[in-house]
């Protein structure tokens, strides 16, 4: 998600960088949205317009897989 | 003359022309079981020819022998067109007076007169017998809606079609017999009179008898309702008040176009069953099993109803729900089902204007059987930017 998706949304950031786990990597990237100070029909709006930009827009980090590299033959 | 040349069938002219048109038989070909068309056509004349015989012969009280394979009419040829099956009547095997006769020309005129004033909503005429109304208003019971015959009798026409037998029928107040093919789901199952309620895609409700032998398969069609569909050929009866099935000659159990969609969103409801309290880190609300079955009854309906709606995303709410989410053009939507099942919420939010749309269903509103306020609300969206 991205806090620019709703310009004047009145919510705090916060960092929160995550540790790799035994199945996913470090995500330093990661935060926090805190909607805890608005209204529960306020925070609904936004988090389902939030949801719905991250998904159009796609993972963003970590970044999709790169394509692979082109094999190399060994020389004969 | 040799003993084989003896029995050969002597030529005779055309009886009687029928042309089935339209629809299925523009390919030139005849299903076969439109063939009994023919039958019925048969049937008709010797009715009216039985009729006129006891009229000219007064005091007889039985046809003659060989009246019965004098009316027989044979399938002699049929013409390159739509198709049209050309009948005769073999001298053969009739008795010779009985051929020779006019009692079956003349009757067969009868039929056609009696079939071109049904076509002009007029009265039936005098010389037609009332005991062959019925087989009348039975001509044509294979035609689809797209279809008719054209009967043709020397210079005389009439034509059949579903929309003349109608009007016969309701004239002279007379069931009306077609034999179709429908297909739909099963909404109501009467197992002591063996009959369940069939509701089609054109929203009508039909009653269908069955047999016992397939009562647990009907039975797994209600429970697997809307992915299980039922579609069956049989005779359907029309009366002023009801429409049902009198005879099924044959019943199949088909799959939804959308069952790998549906069976999905029940696969994904069928997890909630197995969230506990205290979920969400000891503040979370199980489901309950009557808010998850409302929820996968509902959404199971807008996906068999709606061709052009996605499968939703479903989750848990803290406080027992469930909330289904879509994203229709650029508007962001939830459905949430509320813990008691009482009501059902909808708010939607566009993510470029953040415009704001809701609504509230009762479960009398949005249910099972019909969930048509919610279709029409979610697909005002893809009309609004």
């Amino acid at each position: 998600m991205m806090l620019s998706d709703i310009p004047g949304a009145q919510v705090s950031l916060w960092e929160d960088a995550l540790p790799p786990t035994a199945t996913t990597p470090a995500n330093p990237a990661h935060a926090l949205l805190d909607f805890e100070q608005l209204p529960e029909k306020q925070r609904e709006k936004l988090g389902r317009v939030f949801k719905a930009k991250a998904l159009a827009r796609g993972r963003l980090y970590p970044p999709p897989n790169p394509p692979s590299p082109a094999d190399v033959s060994p020389a004969s | 003359m040799s003993q084989v040349e003896a029995n050969e069938p002597t030529p005779e002219p055309v009886f009687l022309e029928v042309t089935f048109d339209g629809g299925r038989f523009a390919s030139h070909a005849l299903p076969v079981d439109a063939a009994e068309e023919l039958a019925t056509i048969q049937e008709l004349i010797e009715t009216v020819a039985r009729h006129l015989y006891f009229e000219q012969n007064q005091g007889k009280k039985r046809v003659p022998k060989g009246f019965l394979v004098s009316s027989r009419l044979y399938l002699a040829s049929s013409m390159d067109n739509c198709f049209t099956a050309r009948l005769k009547r073999f001298s053969n095997f009739a008795k010779p007076n009985l051929f020779e006769s006019a009692l079956f020309d003349q009757a067969c005129g009868i039929v056609v007169s009696a079939l071109l004033a049904a076509s002009l909503c007029q009265s039936l005429p005098t010389n037609f017998p009332t005991t062959a109304i019925g087989s009348l208003v039975t001509l044509g019971r294979r035609l689809d809606d797209d279809e008719s015959l054209f009967i043709k009798k020397d210079i005389a026409r009439a034509r059949v079609t579903q929309e003349t037998r109608r009007t016969l029928a309701a004239q002279y107040r007379k069931p009306l017999e077609r034999i179709a093919i429908v297909d739909g789901e099963i909404i109501e199952f009467d197992d002591v009179n063996s009959t369940f309620q069939l509701l089609t895609k054109d929203a009508d409700t039909i009653e269908v008898p069955f047999s016992r032998t397939d009562t647990e398969r009907l039975l797994e069609a209600i429970k697997n309702r809307p992915i299980e569909r039922v579609q069956i050929r049989g005779k359907m009866t029309y009366t002023a008040t009801q429409k049902k099935m009198s005879s099924v000659d044959e019943l199949f159990i088909t799959e939804h176009d959308r069952a790998l969609d549906i069976q999905k969103l029940w696969d994904r409801l069928e997890s909630f069953e197995e969230i506990e309290g205290g979920w969400l880190d000891g503040d979370g609300v199980a489901p309950t099993g009557m808010v998850i079955a409302q929820a996968r009854e509902v959404i199971s309906r807008i996906l068999a109803d709606c061709q052009d709606i996605e499968r939703p995303k479903t989750y848990p709410t803290p406080m027992g729900g469930i909330q289904v989410e879509w994203v229709i053009g650029n508007w962001a939507i939830d459905v949430k089902f509320s813990p008691h099942g009482d009501i059902i919420t909808a708010d939607a939010t566009n993510t470029e204007t953040l415009a704001d749309k809701a609504a509230i269903f009762t479960q009398q509103q949005v249910n099972r059987k019909d969930a048509t306020m919610l279709i029409e609300w979610l697909q005002s969206f893809k009309a609004v930017a």
